[in-house]
């Protein structure tokens, strides 16, 4: 690990980077109105939480980084590694498609989409140039404006939020619970992206991953709040959730501020996409790669999955199937509880 | 760092002038849109700011009707809207629109019509709402000269009906969500151009209020009056205000009613739905010729209590006659009983139209006025 964070500024980027995920309901994923979403996502959270014990316990041995006992070593290692870098490159194409969706929906209906992989191209590669320090400091600065964002819009819509839009029904369909609770646990990458960052941080996993997740379950909840009774049942209809809220709200002087909502949000999926190509620098440069082959390897990454995400968005037919496995939960179990343990044998093997 | 951030900030100022970019007064900054059926199509009339006013000294002279509308059809909005930017020469921006008019024949397709608006990425969604008694176009082309923008004038209009209780304002996320309620319903302050030799236009024409438009997503359903209006008001709206005169003993006495509170409990009994308001407000004065009105207050509340429950009435008929939640019904019966909403959700319409709705009424007159007869 090159360069040191700190863990607070840590939770700060994976709370951005998972807020994210929220910017807009790809297809498949469309919130319906009701108080169930409440409930989905405490339960994803606490879900999320018991799948962390597995990447808790072993980085606790590791130094905080997943890889960081076993670097280079062996086939069982570049075995896992492959496999880590293959969810990495999906989470991160599914961010690049999500943000392009995202800004396609916005502000580049109107701007040529080459701008959004020209602006997202150059952030990544002073990202991987530059290490975590720069990233983490970008989205310190992106969670203060979005904190302060949600403050604004939480004032300016008072007068729209009605009560009555809430009503004591947790589960309104049991049927559905587990998979939309599945397809929000689904949306957390940045645990395996603790996993191997966290060593950046001083290996204080634990109380990173605790902040993150408190700060990401609550600002998730205020935004299902506000998103529910400002729109009621509109809330099913709307493809950019928190846009359409900020759009709404009436900030005297500013009109409205929809814009700097673009601005937030492409901000927070440079952040997220630049987190995931880190944690593949450090997957590579552990398992597969030395030196500056890692950042040369990290650059590809970002190629690579800015690349496969404009597939996905040109091809939605190969993007359905993989989000349908993602939805499961299976890419993020096989990432988060299944392969730390497996490190531990490499590690095993290694010190024999 | 610093260098490279002052580098890019310094290229910002600099090269911005070289790229692409449109002029102000190349702009139709939309203030209204009006949307009419035009066969199978749409015409839709846009009301913009004119930057370009002659006849002043300044680009901008509030001293003439700085609006301009233009029209255009199409086979649908967006395309009608196309044909109207066509016909400027200007780049139409729809996104500032502060106000919809939807003509009676385009309100039978609202939920259509109003994607259109509530979709677009750069759409208003606190733009005004509203029903033409006629097409879109006649409210459109009633220009007011005072203040720099027409529709600001529409607003305000729409804004002191619903103050007095005549009407009732809506906003297009307002309508959208209404739109999607299970009846689809919402109900739109319904406009109409007059000709009146008004001094507010240079053509003498105004435009009124003439009550409510219930919409039910696929149809044009009915018309509300201003009582019935009035009664949408006290229903959903807490703290709604509104004027009525009563008569006393042959006297008039005019109160103001404020500090509304409605409370709405839905049951089921014998297999229909029933629905108990109760609504509560406070009350003053403005003008009376009574000679006691202190000694005449309970007489006063009980008449005034009456007639607030028969405007609410009013505006329930018309809810149970079409079938229509258009107050939102439907949010009550579920925040107070989940399972009485699965219970009726799945034939909602035939429920509202079988349902028994009871309301009663305490008013507290506060006030007494400074003069009496």
């Amino acid at each position: 690990m090159r360069d040191k964070t700190g863990a607070r500024e840590l939770a700060a980027a994976l709370a951005v980077s998972r807020i994210f995920a929220e910017a807009a309901s790809l297809p498949d994923e469309y919130h319906t109105y009701g108080m169930q979403r409440f409930t989905v996502i405490v339960l994803s959270f606490a879900l999320t939480a018991v799948l962390f014990m597995s990447l808790y316990f072993v980085t606790k041995r590791t130094g905080g980084r997943l890889f960081g006992a076993v670097s280079g070593n062996g086939a069982l290692t570049g075995f896992l590694g492959a496999l880590f870098s293959l969810y990495l490159l999906y989470s991160a194409a599914e961010t690049g498609l999500r943000a392009h969706y995202y800004t396609s929906g916005t502000i580049f209906d109107a701007a040529p989409s080459e701008y959004f992989y020209l602006f997202i191209g150059a952030a990544l590669l002073f990202a991987v140039h530059k290490g975590i320090r720069p990233t983490v400091r970008a989205a310190v600065v992106t969670a203060g404006l979005f904190a302060l964002f949600m403050l604004v819009i939480s004032l300016a819509l008072i007068p729209d939020i009605d009560l009555d839009r809430l009503y004591p029904s947790p589960v309104d369909d049991p049927d559905s619970l587990p998979a939309q609770v599945l397809r929000e646990t689904a949306r957390n990458c940045e645990l395996p992206v603790l996993a191997v960052l966290g060593g950046s941080a001083g290996g204080k996993n634990g109380r990173t991953f605790a902040a993150y997740a408190a700060v990401s379950c609550l600002v998730l909840l205020l935004m299902t709040f506000l998103g529910t009774t400002v729109f009621g049942e509109l809330v099913s209809r709307l493809d950019l959730p928190f846009y359409s809220l900020s759009s709404t709200a009436d900030i005297r002087v500013l009109h409205r501020i929809n814009g700097i909502d673009v601005m937030l949000w492409v901000m927070a999926a440079i952040i997220r996409l630049a987190l995931i190509s880190l944690a593949f620098r450090e997957t590579a440069a552990a398992c597969f790669a030395r030196g500056k082959s890692a950042d040369i390897a990290a650059l590809i990454f970002a190629a690579v999955s800015v690349g496969l995400s404009e597939l996905f968005t040109v091809y939605p037919a190969l993007f359905t199937p993989v989000q349908r496995l993602s939805a499961a939960c299976l890419p993020l179990i096989a990432a988060a509880v299944i392969i730390p343990p497996l490190t531990l044998i490499g590690k095993r093997r290694k010190h024999s | 760092m610093k260098r490279l951030i002052i580098v890019i900030l310094a290229a910002a100022v600099i090269l911005s002038g070289c790229s692409a970019h449109a002029e102000l007064n190349e702009l139709a900054i939309a203030e209204a849109i009006g949307i009419d059926r035009a066969g199978d199509g749409y015409t839709v009339t846009l009301q913009y700011f004119n930057t370009d006013t002659t006849g002043g000294t300044t680009a901008i002279d509030s001293s003439q009707p700085n609006a301009v509308t233009v029209s255009g059809s199409g086979m649908t909005i967006e395309s009608a809207l196309g044909a109207a930017s066509y016909s400027c020469g200007k780049t139409v921006m729809p996104g500032s629109a502060g106000l919809i008019v939807f003509g009676k024949d385009a309100a039978f397709d609202l939920m259509d019509s109003l994607s259109f608006a509530a979709s677009h990425y750069s759409g208003n969604p606190r733009a005004y709402i509203a029903v033409s008694e006629t097409t879109a176009a006649d409210i459109l082309n009633v220009k007011f000269s005072e203040g720099n923008a027409s529709v600001e004038k529409l607003e305000g209009l729409m804004k002191n009906a619903e103050a007095l209780g005549m009407s009732r304002t809506v906003m297009l996320h307002e309508a959208a969500e209404m739109l999607c309620e299970p009846t689809r319903s919402v109900v739109l302050p319904m406009l109409e151009a007059v000709d009146c030799g008004s001094e507010l236009t240079e053509e003498g024409n105004t435009v009124t209020i003439t009550g409510g438009a219930l919409c039910t997503g696929d149809r044009f359903a009915g018309t509300l009056p201003p009582g019935a209006m009035s009664g949408l008001c006290l229903l959903t709206d807490e703290g709604a205000t509104c004027e009525m005169t009563v008569k006393l003993r042959g006297e008039d006495v005019c109160l103001a009613v404020y500090g509304t509170d409605a409370k709405i409990a839905p049951s089921i009994e014998n297999g229909a739905m029933r629905f108990d308001v109760r609504l509560s407000a406070d009350c003053k004065i403005v003008s009376t010729q009574l000679s006691d009105p202190f000694g005449e207050r309970e007489a006063v509340e009980r008449i005034a209590a009456a007639e607030l429950g028969a405007r609410v009435s009013l505006f329930l008929e018309a809810i149970k006659r079409y079938g229509a939640d258009a107050a939102g019904l439907s949010y009550k019966i579920r925040s107070y009983s989940p399972e009485m909403w699965k219970a009726v959700a799945g034939n909602y319409r035939e429920a509202l139209e079988n349902a028994e709705f009871t309301v009663s009424c305490d008013l507290h007159l506060e006030r007494f006025g400074i003069m009496h007869g």
